[in-house]
């Protein structure tokens, strides 16, 4: 009876902890709710950082993540308060959420701290939550301070000069040597196995999701700097343990995200940037980059914000390695290494035994090196693969450790380049008269531009107008428009044969048969040669067959198609001054038949990074062309 | 084409980094917990110019979803990284030409990773990369240049260093 009794009591106490236990938990969420609302935590600005909220037109907020999972809320996309709200009550659930199927408190681990902190939540009045998964990735990590990673161009594929972006954790105890196998956080798109041409369109309008992703460093050096020969720059960071903290915490959370892929705007470099951004509320590193991010201008605010870049270190492709290590031989070493090349087992003949040890071994390394690049480059690699077996075998008889080598970047780091918008102001002179001329350029670098920290020899330009008043006559017009120029010059070397190209496209305005000023559309298209020599500095020359088609009322027919040849140099007289020449002929056996001479000179004078002379001189048929101008970029 | 160069190295990890991924007919060809062609499918002579353009920048396809953060367990990755008892395998295979360089020369990057990974002590590393070297010599002459070659290879040399053999616990 009494058994009974005391049992039933039993249950009724158990039922009552139950609930208020509940209840308590119930009530100390209203708790957390009303003071969170009290400090309204959902206008702050770090809150908005992690849940990626930008303004929209219409005056509220909307976060640039797509993934529903992301959100706690059927509102959080758009409604801060409610995020916030679903968060707080999300704490206190072990259901597992998102994509990641993990209870909130460890899928957002950052939301949680900075409410903990903000709240001072009492973490003893919550279910225990170990969050193994999050804790073993960040032991694995075993964080130490972050990288920025900046892949550069690719030779003969300007397009990649808008590069890429990706951040490094380094390691504790990491050095130099063991650097590559430290972590890497990387935001990329997930591309279809077969994509075509639909590739640019979905890639600039947010066809495809993007995702963080983390994988050692190797991986990452392999692909640029073996597979697709791009230098790589390392610039060390100096965030405090607490900011680095906060960084790799909301890593973890974009584990539950993904975002639509915008070529242009929400590319790499962009949520590089969001992701540094939580590291501090003052750095705003995103917050410039409106319409539109360059992943150089990216590495240019993260180096211009006052002490968060602590050195820049740069890693060699490759190809760099070779043609470095080619110049670090002599001339008699040099024949060794192409007879080598060709043949490995004159590495084992009596005369080049010889040698002293360190110079065999610089041979051999260079020798190694180059027909690693064939192998990584060409479609079929058994044959390099080969003869690097029997180099390897030669170079593994040379006892002692390997001297390091300092291998020279081509160009500077860069952050250190010309900005990438540029206007200019200019006065001229054309066929007796003065005129004055403004022009922009949206993007991006040509033959001239200052070259420090950018790929020599490749010319991008897009979207770029001159606009010119000529007061004799009172004419203003737009004088000339490119929609696209590209330019890629590959100087011929024994070891890299690669074509140089080049297309173009746009207006000009043109004198012709008693027309003054005659607009004439142009398609323009060349393929050809380079050769590059260092009698004063560095010059390069090259000659293009041309393509070209032109439009305009000023022809009989309005159009003529044809072609020709050009030649031309460019040389960099100092550092500050280059110079470039361009002749051409061109025949038109279709539309408005003729033939035509093209020449001109130009001329750069650095005045700073950002700011340049330029003195231009055009002639075409007979009409001459004089112009003095002032570049700044911005 | 760099698919093919990995195809057989898969048939010779196979075994040492045995998973359920690989009880699947699958065409794997990495170091056999799964890696492979999520890695190197991003070969540049299998795409087209304008396909190119782009990946260069959307940094397409290579294992961005492997090593998905906190994306769970799958082969060699747990959230993003790697399995401890892959990792070494992993290494060995993806950077088997840089690895060899380095082995033939006696140092560099690759191997101070190498011994890094494998635990060799700071003042036993010297020993350990003569060692690489005279071990590199007999691989290449007996024929069998693969990774897994290269990690037996480095194993039996350094279980019978009379003293790299002590500091490392078999």
């Amino acid at each position: 009876m009494y058994f009974f009794f005391s049992l039933a009591l039993g249950f009724v106490f158990l039922n009552a902890s139950v609930s208020l236990g509940q209840d308590s938990s119930q009530s100390y969420l209203q708790d957390l709710l009303r003071r969170a609302h009290a400090a309204s935590l959902h206008e702050q600005r770090y809150w908005r950082l992690l849940l990626h909220y930008r303004p929209n037109w219409i005056g509220g907020y909307e976060s640039e993540i797509d993934e529903p999972g992301f959100f706690l809320s059927r509102e959080g996309k758009t409604d801060a308060k409610a995020e916030l709200d679903a968060t707080l009550a999300g704490f206190f659930s072990a259901e597992p959420i998102g994509r990641s199927r993990q209870p909130a408190r460890c899928a957002f681990v950052a939301r949680y701290e900075w409410l903990k902190a903000a709240l001072a939540i009492d973490e003893t009045r919550l279910r225990p939550e170990p969050c193994e998964r999050f804790h073993s990735w960040y032991r694995e990590l075993n964080p130490d301070s972050l990288s920025l990673i900046f892949p550069s161009a690719f030779l003969n594929n300007p397009a990649s000069t808008f590069g890429h972006l990706l951040l490094r954790v380094d390691q504790k105890g990491q050095t130099e040597a063991t650097r590559i196998l430290a972590y890497t956080i990387n935001y990329a798109a997930e591309l279809p196995p077969d994509t075509g041409v639909e590739y640019v369109y979905l890639g600039v309008f947010g066809g495809y999701t993007g995702h963080f992703s983390t994988m050692p460093y190797y991986l990452k050096a392999k692909e640029y700097g073996d597979f697709e020969n791009r230098d790589l720059w390392e610039y060390r960071l100096n965030f405090t343990e607490a900011q680095l903290h906060r960084v790799l915490l909301h890593a973890w959370e974009m584990g539950n995200a993904s975002f639509d892929y915008f070529f242009f705007k929400e590319n790499c470099a962009y949520h590089i940037l969001a992701l540094l951004d939580v590291a501090d509320a003052n750095l705003q590193l995103a917050d410039r980059f409106r319409f539109y991010t360059f992943p150089s201008d990216a590495v240019r605010a993260i180096a211009e914000t006052p002490s968060l870049v602590q050195e820049a270190v740069f890693r060699p492709s490759r190809r760099t390695k070779v043609l470095r290590g080619r110049e670090g031989l002599s001339a008699d070493e040099r024949d060794w290494f192409q007879q080598i090349v060709d043949d490995p087992n004159v590495a084992q003949s009596d005369s080049f035994t010889r040698l002293i040890p360190d110079r065999k071994a610089a041979v051999l390394d260079v020798a190694s090196d180059y027909l690693l690049y064939r192998a990584a480059t060409e479609s079929d690699p058994a044959p390099f693969e080969r003869r690097n077996e029997t180099v390897l075998l030669a170079r593994s008889q040379i006892l002692g450790p390997a001297t390091p080598v300092i291998v020279r970047p081509f160009s500077g780091p860069p952050d250190q380049g010309h900005n990438i918008l540029r206007a200019g102001i200019g006065i001229g002179w054309r066929e007796n008269e003065f005129f004055t001329e403004t022009n922009f350029r949206l993007a991006f670098h040509d033959l001239l531009d200052p070259e420090y920290g950018y790929t020599p020899d490749a010319q991008i330009e897009a979207l770029s107008i001159a606009l010119r008043h000529y007061p004799r006559h009172n004419h203003t017009r737009i004088d000339r428009f490119t929609l696209l120029n590209v330019t890629s010059l590959s100087p011929v070397d024994p070891l890299f044969l690669k074509p140089s190209w080049k297309i173009d496209t746009g207006f000009d305005t043109i004198q012709r048969d008693g027309c003054r000023f005659c607009r004439v559309g142009r398609l323009n298209g060349g393929i050809g040669v380079a050769a590059e020599s260092h009698w004063v500095k560095r010059e390069v020359y090259f000659g293009f067959a041309e393509f070209v088609a032109e439009y305009g009322k000023a022809f009989d027919r309005s159009h003529r198609i044809g072609g020709g040849l050009s030649v031309g140099a460019l040389a960099d007289i100092t550092d500050r001054w280059k110079i470039s020449a361009l002749m051409t002929y061109l025949g038109f056996p279709a539309g408005d038949k003729g033939t035509e001479w093209r020449f001109s000179a130009q001329q750069r004078f650095s005045l700073s990074k950002d700011l340049a002379l330029r003195l231009d001189f055009n002639q075409r048929a007979n009409q001459q062309e004089y112009l003095l101008s002032l570049h700044v970029y911005f | 084409m760099r698919g093919k160069k990995y195809l057989w190295l898969g048939v010779f990890l196979a075994p040492l980094c045995a998973s359920p991924v690989m009880a699947q007919s699958n065409t794997d060809t990495g170091p056999g917990c799964g890696l492979g062609k999520e890695l190197w499918g991003n070969a540049n002579n299998q795409k087209s110019i304008g396909v190119q353009v782009l990946a260069a920048t959307t940094n397409g396809t290579s294992g961005n979803q492997t090593f998905g953060i906190s994306s769970g367990t799958s082969g060699c990755t747990n959230n993003g990284t790697l399995f401890s008892e892959y990792k070494v395998t992993v290494f060995a295979s993806a950077n088997f030409d840089n690895l060899s360089q380095d082995m033939a020369r006696g140092g560099g990057e690759y191997l101070v990773s190498l011994a890094e990974l494998l635990n060799i002590p700071q003042e036993n590393r010297a020993d350990f990369y003569s060692l690489a070297q005279t071990q590199y010599r007999g691989m290449i002459q007996s024929g069998k240049n693969t990774p897994a070659a290269m990690l037996a290879s480095l194993d039996n040399g350094i279980s019978s260093h009379p003293t790299l053999a002590k500091t490392i616990a078999k």
